[in-house]
């Protein structure tokens, strides 16, 4: 056994080093210290120097001062006294400031003006500071010698109002003699205090650690050889932590030795058992190198490629392949490596017998734990059946998509518990909704809410299949559109699951072309037994007429059949008004067509029916500014307008708005092929709309039937619609309803646009002119009636005539004074609050005597107003008026010559 | 800019608050002035002014003067000297003002004393400090001013203390920059300081780029330009535009004014300059603390020494004519001649002449934008800089 014994100890080592360190340290300090204390020393002193100085100079500055401000700096006498005093103040600051600072003064010439110790007559001193260029600082650190021969440290200033140098100074051998003993006490103590550390640190040193760190040397020695050795030191310093160490280290050692080949033994087990796995595993397993070189592979190669072990072990993996696979194969090994696995990766290799195999192989890398190189191990699974049924899938798939997304129907899949899992584009089409808007939604969200799905669902329950079944759907749009159903179930291998595909047919296009084909062919029929009837009717009530014409004739004047015959013919004019319906309606009126300017006409009727409809029916029109010319009948245009305006009327009992417009649009192909008749092509739209109690849809469905009516008997006859739907089909035109209960009711008319000809002429001829005659001046309206004003200005503006108004007698008066040149005619209403017509009118004649006026009155005709038109007014009309009237009564008024009291007066 | 727009506006609203002063009938005290409101005195001369003012309304507040109204009648002399001369002709024979108070600068105060003197009306001078005003004998003038001749005794009290021993000094061939100047050819004499050489220069702006380089030859340690506001701020920027500063530089009158530091900016810094007075705490006589602040807000603006000469003088005769218990110029006169009080400038006392005594300058420098008393060193508010000393 050798013993732990190091050629050099650290106990010597150390013992050297730290008695070095330690007596150069203690030389080093003591020498620091005592500079520092004699520095202290002297700047204490130094300062107290400047302080001297400091005050040595104001006492110079405020004398000064003094002297200037009281202006005697120039005064010799008081300049001396003041100096004096000066001088002896800082030679007393030296005693009573500072015991060991010494004050002295010199003048220009570098004289000693005054000094507290003697220093005799000048004084050479030595500038200390660094810098002495001007602007830095006043004071300026010098050292000179006293007269004794004593040394001075301190500093100057200069002071200019004298031109005198300040000096404080100290003693620099008092600094010494007070900071030297000092120093020696210092030094001493130091000395004592580091040999007394020393001592204790080499004892201390050698019995704590120099012993331990031996025996712990033996004591590892002997573990070398084998021996688990504890030491079991209760140390709580380093030295203990280290035997600590050591007594673990010893213990884990011996264990660790233990463990080991008990482990030896497992892996050894281990190894054998996956061994077995490896052979006999029903996928090739292939062992590679990092470069794909195969190390080892299990027997099933022999089977799969027919192929012996021994002939593949060395080989590359990519040997194996064919040719044009070859690059998939790098890739495969390349992303192994980088990324340590790769699954389900599809390769091909070469059997033998030339054929090839399909794999699907799963690589993973792992380190090699001694070489540093990478190993590889894939197995790979023969998937070359699997592969063709793949391809055959993917085909029938197609196919399958194919079919579905092409069929003229809409499919829908449900999975078994009536949830959308499918649907194709047609789908979309027909209902609006989207493929993710739908799916996982339940089919009944698109029937509506009322129809039994229990039947249906039983129905598919019972029998597997749905035929052609006839629904309402609910699409997107909220509308319900008629379809025809079909269902059928389907079921997996097993039966447990199914789906249930439906096929949906949009009718909507092929009712609605069936309900228009219906009614036209009702219409024909109805027009032509109504317009048999109606035509031998009428010749009978010609007959009838004329007969009784014949008989009035003959009949006295006051026999009593008179009045039966009167009613016979009245009875018959209605009958034979109703019969002309009948006609128009079968279009055998014939139409007296010619270029038409529907919005003119509408102008026209719009007029009419502002004076006839209720007030509380607001009307107006959105006509087009585009030329609406069709070639049409006029007259039944304007029975079109009229008949939908007095049906606009009857659905507004409470009032409500009547809008009549007009438009040209172009119908396309797409558009016709909704509706039977209509061919592609410009057409000029007429519409009128209500808004008012609109229809249910079983009353739209026959509104055009003539003698439907759902008026009480005697308000409708049932023939207005009738009529206008014949005047429509005799101009080649369409005529559509839209309506909804509650909202209003909308005829759209379209008539082929006449686009050949231009804007046709003047309209109407003499007959025309002769019934509301134009005119020109201008005409005064005094009349307290908003509307009636405003009708007025309207109305006449459109026959010529400019016209005022006034809202009462007292303005109408003042506009006549004022425009009474220019007013060729006055109508003044008779009752107005203030000033009423007569007092009006006695001061319009006032003003002018020949002044033409024509009185307007609700009331008939009476006492007062016939004492009026005596006393000067030259006409009167009754109100409410018409057009006619009030244009015949103004034309006749105003080119009257005729002097006041030749009377005219037009009764309603 | 702004602080010119201000007062023109203030200038604006006085004239005519002056103007539309209804002319109280009975009992009130005139007393007349003609100050350069335009021209080129007109920065100081309105601060001048501004104090007259300021007294006016506050006397009058306080009950007048020995119970009187007391009613400025004031005109603009448009800095010209023969002007002023004949407005305070006009101002004793024809307004037949009670008092008057002085115009605004050396030469004006010249002409205008030969007629106060001759119509023995008591001038208190408020804008002026040449000594030649003093020189000629007059009995009824009295400076509120130190003399111009002890206008830089602080600037080359400091530069001597601090070693600086080479001077050069520029002045303006006019009254004061004259004998500011002379005063400093005698005060460095004193401090043991060396003048070089002393420029003078024509009156009227000559351009300084022959004399900046002139001096830079020279190499001096410190420069002193004796001159008006204008011409100094014109040096100036010769001297930075040839990029030369002396180790100190001092000027007259225009470091005084705030517009100094705005129209320099950081070249301001360093400057020295005489002041009778500084608008600071550190001024330590009776009243100068409320003045500042009754000032700022009678104007708006920070008084300069001028508006508190003007004020001072006000002051002054305020305290004869109360002593005097009446407006008879003759006992003001001499009542004046025999205060020794203190205003809100400082001391005031008088010699025989009329010269005053009891006021001293005091030196300013601008440091870090600011203007700081640096002398006397009793009320220094910093110790002097010298930005320059390395070039
Ligand atoms: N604008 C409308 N609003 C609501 N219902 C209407 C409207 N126009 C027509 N109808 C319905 O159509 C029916 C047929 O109208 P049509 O004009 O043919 O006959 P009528 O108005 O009843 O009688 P006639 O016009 O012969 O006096 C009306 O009874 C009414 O129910
Ligand atoms: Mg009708």
């Amino acid at each position: 056994m050798r013993k732990f014994r190091p050629k050099k100890g650290i106990l010597y080592q150390l013992i050297i080093t730290v008695a070095v360190v330690s007596i150069v340290a203690a030389l080093l300090i003591s020498q620091i210290v005592s500079r520092y204390i004699k520095n202290k020393y002297e700047e204490h002193f130094l300062g107290r120097a400047k302080d001297v100085l400091e005050l040595c100079f104001t006492s110079c500055d405020d004398a000064f001062q003094f002297l200037l401000s009281e202006r005697q700096e120039e005064h010799q006498q008081v300049v001396k006294a003041v100096k004096k005093d000066v001088l002896l103040r800082i030679k007393n600051l030296s005693k009573t400031r500072g015991d060991s600072v010494h004050t002295f003064v010199l003048d220009p010439m570098g004289r000693v003006l005054i000094s507290s110790i003697p220093v005799g007559e000048r004084i050479d001193v030595e500038y200390l500071s660094k810098n002495p260029t001007a602007g830095f600082s006043t004071y300026k650190k010098v050292r000179f010698r006293s007269e004794t021969g004593r040394e001075l440290i301190g500093f100057t200033r200069y002071f200019p109002g004298w031109r005198w140098e300040l000096i404080a100074a100290v003693d620099v051998e008092k600094l010494v003699a007070i900071s030297s003993p000092a120093q020696q006490i210092i030094l001493l103590g130091f000395a004592i205090e580091v040999s007394i550390i020393f001592l204790a640190f080499v004892l201390i040193f050698s019995k704590r650690v120099y012993k331990p760190l031996k025996s712990l040397g033996n004591a590892t020695e002997e573990l070398k050889e084998g021996k688990y050795k504890q030491l079991n030191w209760n140390r709580a310093d380093e030295i203990g932590l280290l035997a600590n160490a050591f007594d673990l280290l010893s213990e884990s050692l011996e264990q660790r030795e233990k463990k080991l080949s008990e482990t030896q033994r497992a892996v050894l087990e281990s190894e054998r058992r996956f061994r077995d796995v490896f052979e006999n595993a029903n996928d090739i397993i292939i062992l590679l190198n990092g470069k794909g070189v195969i190390i080892d592979i299990n027997k099933k190669v022999e089977d799969l490629l027919g192929i012996s072990k021994r002939e593949i072990v060395g080989k590359s993996l990519l040997d194996l392949m064919p040719k044009d696979s070859v690059s998939a194969g790098s890739a495969l090994l390349a992303r192994v490596i980088a990324e340590g696995k790769a699954n389900n990766f599809e390769i091909l290799l070469n059997r033998k017998n030339g054929k090839q195999v399909h794999f699907e192989a799963s690589c993973k890398k792992y380190k090699d734990e001694k070489s540093d190189d990478a190993s590889i191990i894939c197995v790979l699974r023969d998937i070359t059946e699997k592969k063709k049924i793949e391809k055959e899938i993917i085909a029938t798939k197609n196919l399958l998509e194919n079919i579905i997304e092409n069929s003229v129907d809409a499919l829908i899949i449900l999975d078994s518990d009536g949830y959308i899992i499918r649907v194709n584009e047609k789908f979309k089409d027909i209902s609006g909704y989207g493929a993710t808007r739908i799916i996982g939604r339940h089919f009944t969200e698109l029937l509506p809410d009322d129809i039994e799905v229990e039947p249906l669902i039983r129905e598919i329950e019972e029998k597997g299949l749905l035929v052609e079944k006839e629904l309402t759907a609910k699409i997107s749009t909220g509308e319900y559109i008629p379809i025809e159903l079909s269902a059928k179930r389907i079921y997996d291998a097993n039966r447990d699951h199914h789906a249930t595909i439906v096929v949906a047919r949009d009718l909507r296009e092929k009712k609605n072309l069936q309900d228009q084909l219906l009614r036209a062919q009702k219409m024909e029929a109805i027009g032509t037994l109504a317009g048999g009837i109606a035509h031998d009717f009428n010749n009978l009530l010609t007959a009838v007429k004329g007969f009784t014409q014949i008989m009035l004739l003959t009949v006295p004047e006051d026999s009593e059949d008179r009045q039966y015959l009167e009613q016979i013919e009245h009875a018959a004019n209605r009958a034979s008004d109703l019969t002309k319906q009948l006609l128009t309606f079968s279009r055998r009126v014939r139409s007296e067509k010619q270029p038409v300017e529907l919005n003119r006409e509408i102008r026209e009727v719009e007029k009419l029916l502002q004076r006839t409809l209720p007030k509380m029916i607001r009307i107006q029109t959105h006509l087009t500014d585009k030329l609406t010319l069709i070639n049409a009948d006029p007259s039944q245009i304007e029975q079109i307008l009229m008949n939908l305006a007095v049906n606009a009327r009857d659905a507004m009992p409470e009032g409500g708005v009547l809008k009549i417009g007009s438009d040209v649009v172009y119908l396309d192909q797409e558009h016709c092929k909704r509706h039977l008749k209509l061919k592609p092509g410009e057409y000029v739209m007429l519409w009128v709309e209500d808004s008012g109690i609109g229809m249910k849809p079983e009353t739209k469905d026959r509104i055009f039937d003539p003698f439907f009516t759902t008026k009480e008997v005697g308000k409708g006859t049932g023939l207005g619609l009738a009529m206008v739907y014949g005047i429509v089909e005799s101009h080649d035109g369409h005529i559509l309803c839209y309506s909804e209960e509650g909202k209003g009711t909308v005829f759209k008319i379209y008539f082929p646009s006449y686009r050949d000809i231009k804007k046709v002429g003047e309209k109407g001829g003499g007959e025309d002119k002769e019934e509301f005659p134009r005119g020109e001046g201008t005409i005064l309206v005094i009349d307290d009636e908003e509307s009636v004003r405003k009708l007025s200005v309207e109305l006449l503006k459109n026959y010529g005539y400019k016209v005022v108004t006034a809202r009462d007698g007292e303005e109408g008066i003042r506009i006549y004074r004022e425009l009474q040149e220019e007013i060729d005619l006055v109508i003044l209403d008779f009752i107005m609050p203030g000033m009423g017509g007569d007092k009006c009118l006695e001061k319009l004649i006032d003003i002018n005597k020949d002044v033409k006026v024509i009185l307007a009155s609700g009331f008939a005709m009476n006492q007062s107003l016939r004492k009026l038109l005596e006393n000067g007014a030259q006409g009167f009309i009754s109100k409410p008026f018409s057009l006619k009237e009030l244009l015949k009564i103004i034309k006749e008024t105003l080119y009257d010559e005729s002097p006041p009291g030749g009377k005219r007066a037009a009764y309603q | 800019m702004m602080v010119t727009g201000r007062f023109r506006l203030l200038l604006a609203i006085l004239l005519f608050s002056f103007l539309f002063h209804p002319f109280c009938a009975f009992s009130s005290t005139k007393i007349g002035v003609a100050i350069s409101l335009t021209g080129k005195y007109k920065e100081p001369a309105t601060m001048v002014y501004l104090g007259y003012k300021l007294w006016e309304t506050q006397v009058n507040k306080n009950g007048g003067l020995l119970g009187d109204k007391v009613k400025l009648i004031v005109y603009d002399d448009e800095s010209d000297p023969e002007k002023s001369a004949s407005l305070y002709n006009k101002l004793i024979t024809k307004d037949k003002v009670d008092l008057v108070l002085s115009p605004y600068s050396s030469s004006i105060t010249y002409s205008v004393s030969e007629v106060t003197e001759k119509y023995c009306y008591p001038l208190l001078i408020a804008g002026a400090s040449d000594p030649k005003i003093w020189q000629r004998g007059y009995r009824c003038i009295f400076g509120m001013y130190a003399l111009a001749d002890r206008y830089f005794t602080g600037f080359l009290d400091i530069i001597a203390e601090y070693g600086f021993r080479k001077v050069v000094v520029i002045c303006e061939n006019d009254r004061f920059p004259l004998s500011a100047a002379e005063g400093v050819e005698k005060w460095s004499d004193r401090f043991g300081l060396k003048v070089l050489e002393k420029i003078v220069y024509p009156k009227g702006n000559p351009g300084f780029v022959n004399v900046v380089s002139h001096i830079k030859s020279l190499n001096p340690e410190a420069v002193v330009l004796c001159a008006y506001p204008d011409d100094v701020y014109n040096f100036m920027e010769t001297m930075r535009k040839a990029s030369y500063r002396p180790a100190a530089f001092a000027a007259t009158i225009a470091p005084t004014f705030k517009e100094f530091g705005i129209k320099l900016g950081r070249y301001a810094e360093g400057v020295f300059g005489p002041s009778q007075w500084e608008a600071n705490a550190r001024i330590p006589y009776p009243g100068t603390t409320k003045f500042i602040h009754d000032f700022e807000k009678f104007t708006n603006l920070t008084p300069t020494y001028h508006a508190a000469s003007g004020y001072a003088a006000c002051e002054i005769l305020e305290k004869a004519v109360t002593q005097a218990g009446s407006v008879d110029r003759q006992k003001i006169t001499s009542e004046i001649r025999h205060l020794d009080t203190y205003t809100v400038l400082g001391r005031f006392k008088v010699d025989q002449c009329g010269v005053q005594i009891g006021h001293n300058p005091i030196t300013i420098q601008w440091q870090k934008g600011k203007r700081e008393i640096v002398w006397p060193r009793k009320m220094q508010t910093a110790k002097p800089i010298f930005p320059g000393r390395n070039r």
